[in-house]
């Protein structure tokens, strides 16, 4: 057995815990169709809530960014005032954050990608849902109960099968915003304790500093001689 | 016969592209027991391949597959996981 043989026996074993057997095939229709459309709403919620927690990310973005464009400011008040080692202190934060947004952004990209695979999906399978509510009365009208059971098999493990689909997407898109939320509070944490340490020069951990000013130091001078030209304070050297 | 690829839809395939597909499958297999990352996704790739070399069945059909596909941005360490999940 392969790989992909191991998946469809796990993925079929899920559709038939999803769906329930009732012994009148009847039955059996009108109860999967009011079940599909619980889980529908279900899972209508469920995306809401993925879109809801990628906006809550993207707030935290959009928060850390105000951040980088005031150490940015906080920089070239440095530079105007001739203290560049606060400058260069400035420009080293603003880059470490710079790089937590650029990482977020890849995140928030990816998921939007989700997002919009599971919005596809679920209009799918309203339409499917749609179609087996069609298709249950046409089967009801015209076959045997015998044949009926045949077809209602098919018909309701076809639809059980988009059901499962989707709430794995769901499950997977849930799983990353959790992921990125976790990540986003961790850098939020960062930021709100960077500018409480903005008075002691340090995040309290100097071995950290100096690593970061390390890593950064090349793009940090760049910038702060670029700030410098701008201001018209360039060094004569 | 009918397969299913996660989060995308269902195709219809020939016997010959089943065959072929079943093929892969035993190496995709080996790939991840092996953890060879980069097999994985070749072969995986080729599966998707195939699959979406098939007929492309309406939304609107209500039909069971024989074969189902994860979705096509899967990897290895996804793989792993979903077979861990036998027990749901």
């Amino acid at each position: 057995m392969g790989l992909l043989s191991r998946v469809s026996t796990i993925f079929k074993s899920k559709v038939n815990n999803a769906l329930d057997k009732a012994e009148d095939p009847r039955e059996t229709l009108d109860y999967s169709y009011q079940k599909q459309l619980d889980q529908l709403q279900t899972i209508r919620r469920g995306v809401a809530e993925v879109v809801t927690s990628k906006k809550r990310v993207e707030l935290q973005r959009d928060r850390l960014l105000q951040q980088t464009q005031q150490w940015e400011q906080d920089a070239r008040d440095a530079v105007a005032a001739g203290r560049d080692d606060l400058a260069t202190e400035a420009l080293t934060r603003k880059q470490a954050m710079q790089a937590q947004i650029d990482g977020l952004d890849k995140q928030i990209d990816d998921l939007a990608h989700e997002e919009a695979k599971m919005m596809d999906l679920q209009t799918k399978l309203k339409a499917k849902v749609e179609e087996f509510r069609t298709q249950k009365e046409v089967i009801k009208a015209q076959y045997s109960a015998a044949q009926a059971q045949v077809r209602i098999g098919e018909a309701t493990h076809g639809l059980g099968e988009d059901m499962t689909d989707l709430h794995m997407a769901l499950e997977r898109a849930q799983d990353k915003t959790q992921a990125l939320q976790a990540r986003a509070s961790a850098i939020d944490e960062i930021a709100d304790s960077d500018t409480l340490a903005l008075g002691s020069g340090g995040s309290g951990d100097s071995i950290r500093d100096e690593l970061n000013k390390m890593h950064s130091g090349t793009g940090v001078s760049d910038e702060l001689a670029r700030m410098k030209a701008e201001l018209g304070k360039g060094d004569a050297s | 016969m009918i397969v299913r690829i996660m989060a995308d839809g269902q195709y219809d395939l020939s016997e010959e592209s089943y065959d072929r597909l079943q093929v892969i499958d035993e190496h995709l297999l080996a790939a991840l027991e092996a953890d060879d990352g980069g097999a994985f996704h070749r072969l995986f790739h080729d599966a998707l391949k195939i699959v979406r070399g098939g007929q492309r069945l309406d939304e609107a059909v209500l039909q069971p597959s024989d074969l189902v596909l994860p979705p096509e941005d899967t990897t290895i360490d996804e793989a792993r996981r979903l077979l861990a999940s036998d027990s749901l």
